[in-house]
């Protein structure tokens, strides 16, 4: 009885080892959502190579860095360009449109409709980056139109 | 906003401006400037430096009150006809240049004439960055402000678009965005529903340059803009302030305006 006990429970315990050691490789895969249900936004960054913070840090706060500058620079006259709206757009605009508010893809538009959250920036400032020397500029009509079809969405 | 042929000249017992501020003490800009001519030794004669140095503000460096920008519009110089400061209004801050009642207009060209005499003056007219102005007292959220530097703007993020401030302002400068927006310049973000009108164009000012309009004026041959630091006493404006006879317009009402004419 005794033995027949032991090896039942030896049993257990290689199954359960085989299990945790299954299981281990597949939740990373979970965390980077490669094999994930769940759907997740596009983040086609532009020409963005390095941020002026963390991505981490920028996910969570950019919105509270964009109001401090904005503040700052309305009221004070205080125009640096670390955290400015601007810097932002010039960095970011996808290559495609030259926008960051122009395409479903485009770098904020992308993850602001993904969480449902409200993107109240481009109503008045432009989401089109500054043509660089000797490139076109993407028409505004473009901008118009994607302004609209956002305001749709909300 | 309607621009009529003619307005009533404003009422001729308007006081001479004594009251431009005149500081004593040395300022940054002049001791900068000193300094660096000095240093340089580029002074040709008095008054006369072969290099204007730029006394820019640090963009970390917030707007100080020692500074007061205005403007000194000489009337006789005004071209009447001549559009350009519009044109370059509208140009810089990306404007439609419509004239209809419901399209922005930051400035103005308006012949004012005198009834009594017949004598017509050309002359600009836009916010008039007043001392004590009336569109910051009425703003019920606080959108509508005075920077340190004297330059009145408003804060779209918090205007609600009641238009209050268009109804206080004398000057009729204030205009509402009725319809949405496309294509704004980079540094001169609009949108429908907020009031705006003449910024004297901070973002200029901020890189220590001068206002479109008056840029404009220059460049066609007329100089009838003069623009500076109305406290600083060796500024051409407030040396000029000092020299002739300025007026504000609707002087009576004592708002102390930014924006002061010659020969009303």
């Amino acid at each position: 009885m005794t033995r027949i006990a032991t090896m039942t429970w030896r049993c257990c315990l290689l199954i359960a080892l085989v299990a945790l050691g299954a299981a281990l490789p597949i939740a990373p895969a979970l965390a980077a959502g490669e094999s994930s249900r769940v759907p997740r936004p596009v983040i086609n960054a532009g020409d963005g190579k390095a941020c002026v913070a963390d991505s981490a840090f920028m996910r969570i706060n950019h919105m509270d860095l964009l109001k401090h500058q904005r503040d700052d620079t309305v009221h004070r006259g205080i125009r640096t360009a670390k955290f400015s709206l601007g810097g932002c757009v010039n960095c970011h605009a996808s290559v495609k449109t030259g926008s960051v508010n122009a395409g479903p893809d485009d770098f904020c538009r992308s993850c602001h409709v993904y969480a449902g959250v409200t993107l109240d920036c481009f109503e008045c400032h432009n989401a089109q980056a500054k043509a660089a020397p000797g490139k076109t500029t993407v028409a505004p009509a473009s901008a118009h139109a994607s302004g609209t079809a956002q305001g749709g969405q909300r | 906003m309607t621009t009529p042929d003619t307005v009533e000249a404003p009422p001729m017992d308007v006081p001479a401006d004594a009251d431009m501020p005149m500081d004593k003490n040395t300022s940054r800009r002049a001791f900068i400037g000193i300094t660096a001519s000095a240093l340089a030794g580029v002074m040709i004669a008095p008054g006369i430096r072969l290099i204007e140095i730029a006394a820019a503000k640090p963009v970390e460096q917030a707007v100080s009150p020692a500074v007061r920008w205005g403007m000194l519009i000489d009337t006789a110089k005004c071209a009447s006809g001549c559009t350009d400061c519009v044109t370059a209004c509208n140009t810089e801050n990306g404007l439609s240049g419509g004239v209809k009642e419901t399209d922005s207009q930051w400035i103005r060209k308006l012949d004012i004439k005198n009834l009594q005499t017949g004598r017509i003056a050309s002359m600009p007219m836009m916010c008039q960055h007043c001392a004590d102005p009336p569109c910051v007292d009425v703003c019920p959220t606080g959108a509508s402000f005075k920077r340190a530097d004297g330059i009145v703007l408003v804060d779209s993020h918090i205007c609600i678009g009641c238009r209050y401030c268009v109804v206080a302002c004398p000057y009729k400068a204030r205009s509402f965005v009725h319809e949405p927006i496309s294509g704004q310049k980079p540094n001169v973000p609009r949108g429908k529903g907020c009031v705006e009108g003449c910024t004297l164009c901070v973002q200029r000012i901020d890189r220590d340059e001068k206002p479109a309009c008056a840029e404009a004026c220059k460049a066609a041959g007329h100089e009838a803009i003069l623009f500076g630091d109305l406290n600083d006493p060796d500024s051409e404006i407030a040396r000029r302030g000092a020299k002739v006879a300025t007026q504000q317009v609707r002087g009576d009402l004592r708002l102390n305006t930014g924006v002061r004419y010659e020969g009303l």
